[in-house]
């Protein structure tokens, strides 16, 4: 008697077009190994334990002034030119890579590469990286097509992944690069803050948000999530203004349609074109920034390029990029 | 079809680790890794469930010369994955922290709707949740999950299929008759 088909059970059986798009969906979740854990023995017994936890304990203050002293430096330290472990669930990608080599992920090979001690990158399939340089506090790669999740806990600007004249610059986060052969693709930043930077253009983008680019074109941070009008509004005054010219329409109803959580957009937005402090995305970004009632110096001077008021309002951000080690989560093991 | 791991494949290589051999716990965490990491996913962020993974193995591996059924590793260190949470929760604001390997001729959006799937199945029973997790995420066949968790091949299937009617309508897809058929089975 022939058993009936149940591609639940056996997935070599094809199943439904849902279940199968369902796998191809999740499989991107799938656990990549890595090394095989240490066990944390201890043979002391129970009493012994508590005493000593509780002398951990009381030593707290000159742990974590241990830890600063011994710790963080030997995490940020790195021997020049030293290779990068790499583990992967395929055999036949290398062990490490070393300055000038090439790593190549083919159809369903995942790999994490561990960022000298600082993080680690993950690297989906049909993936092409390079590492470029590797030092204490400058570490470098280049991606050339594909997708990489980097997880980094250091100093702003120690970890960067260049391409072609542009870099994708970490300021102490956890963020996705993806990377397509026509040289587009998209930076969008789980935690902490990122930096593209394409020729002298330098963008910052924020835990939440994302960025589209192109060969010609960088584009403004954008809440995924954020409403497609709303998204579709800010590309299509990116374009207008960086062609030379104004569209008050545009303003008017990227200001109606900005919600509260669409802030950095604006301020992105008004700071690569100061002249629209003018129009009506100043006061919404006021609003959204809570600084109100309107300063018409400070709005004068935003109007005219000038740094300091354009900082004043960047400082009203939660969490700046100077202030990196407050994403401490992302410390890799 | 791959062969699921046999429960005297499992003693052996528990005991050989209670003796100290380092391929023994190399084979366990090759084995097991799945199985804890989809406990893990089912309530934290893909780079926190490989965290939580390894800390996991970790703290078995210091205890494993507790474990007296030496064949019961899979359920046993299951438990010890579900108590072990690490100090990140399951509110919402930390799992939307997802990152993944998404395929890159997939894109952000293929992630966005993978998100989405996850955070179906995070809502499921947990029996539900990570016979699926092991299903649809690791792509294990139900005996391979049955040989893992302990489960038997009767209770896996019907975790299987009730599990994925119940993913089925919280994502708005078509039911399948079969899975249909066991969620209303008595």
């Amino acid at each position: 008697m022939s058993m009936p088909r149940d591609p639940l059970w056996s997935p070599d059986q094809p199943g439904d077009a849902d279940l199968a798009h369902l796998e191809r969906l999740l499989g991107r979740y799938r656990h990549v190994p890595s090394e095989v854990p240490v066990p944390t023995l201890s043979t002391a017994p129970p009493r012994r334990r508590r005493i000593r936890a509780l002398a951990i304990a009381g030593g707290g203050i000159a742990a974590a002034a241990l830890a600063v002293a011994v710790w963080l430096p030997w995490r940020l330290y790195w021997s020049a030119d030293a290779p990068w472990p790499v583990t992967a669930d395929a055999a036949a990608l290398p062990p490490a890579l070393a300055v000038g080599e090439t790593l190549q992920t083919g159809a369903g090979q995942h790999a994490r590469v561990a960022i000298a001690r600082i993080g680690a990158l993950e690297l989906s399939p049909e993936t092409r990286l390079s590492l470029v340089e590797t030092r204490s506090g400058r570490h470098r790669v280049a991606l050339e097509t594909g997708h990489v999740h980097a997880r980094v806990w250091a100093p702003p600007g120690a970890f960067g992944v260049l391409d072609g004249g542009a870099e994708v610059i970490d300021l102490g986060c956890v963020f996705d690069l993806w990377k397509r052969a026509d040289g587009s693709g998209r930076l969008a930043v789980g935690s902490g803050w990122v930096m593209h930077s394409d020729g002298g253009r330098e963008t910052l983008v924020p835990a939440g948000y994302a960025l589209d680019f192109g060969p010609d074109h960088v584009g403004l941070p954008l809440r995924p999530a954020a409403p497609a009008a709303f998204a579709e509004a800010v590309v299509a005054l990116d374009h207008t203004l960086q062609a030379g010219r104004r569209d008050a329409a545009a303003e008017t109803r990227i200001a109606a349609l900005a919600a509260p959580d669409d802030a950095f957009t604006l301020l992105s937005l008004l700071t690569r074109y100061p002249i629209l402090a003018e129009g009506p995305l100043y006061p919404r970004l006021a609003e959204t920034l809570g600084a109100t009632p309107l300063d018409a110096r400070h709005r004068q001077a935003w109007a005219s390029g000038s740094v300091h008021a354009i900082n004043a309002w960047w400082d009203r951000m939660p969490r700046p990029p100077k202030q990196w080690w407050r994403n401490w989560r992302d410390v890799v093991p | 079809m791959r062969q699921a791991v046999t429960p005297f494949e499992i003693a052996r290589h528990v005991r050989d680790a209670q003796r100290g051999s380092q391929a023994a716990f190399a084979w366990l965490y090759r084995a097991f890794a799945p199985l804890v990491h989809t406990i893990h996913l089912g309530r934290a962020p893909r780079a926190r469930a490989e965290e939580l993974a390894q800390d996991t193995f970790a703290i078995a591996f210091a205890q494993l010369g507790q474990l007296r059924e030496a064949t019961q590793f899979g359920p046993w260190i299951a438990a010890i994955a579900r108590r072990h949470r690490g100090r990140a929760g399951t509110d919402e604001e930390s799992l939307r922290e997802d990152h993944d390997g998404a395929s890159p001729a997939a894109g952000p959006d293929e992630r966005a709707e993978a998100e989405r799937a996850l955070h179906a199945i995070r809502g499921l029973p947990e029996a539900y949740r990570e016979t699926l997790l092991l299903r649809l995420v690791e792509g294990l066949s139900g005996p391979e999950i049955a040989a893992l968790t302990g489960l038997t091949a009767a209770s896996v299937r019907v975790n299987l299929h009730r599990g994925m009617a119940k993913l089925r309508a919280s994502l708005g897809l078509a039911a399948a008759p079969e899975e249909t058929a066991d969620v209303h089975a008595p």
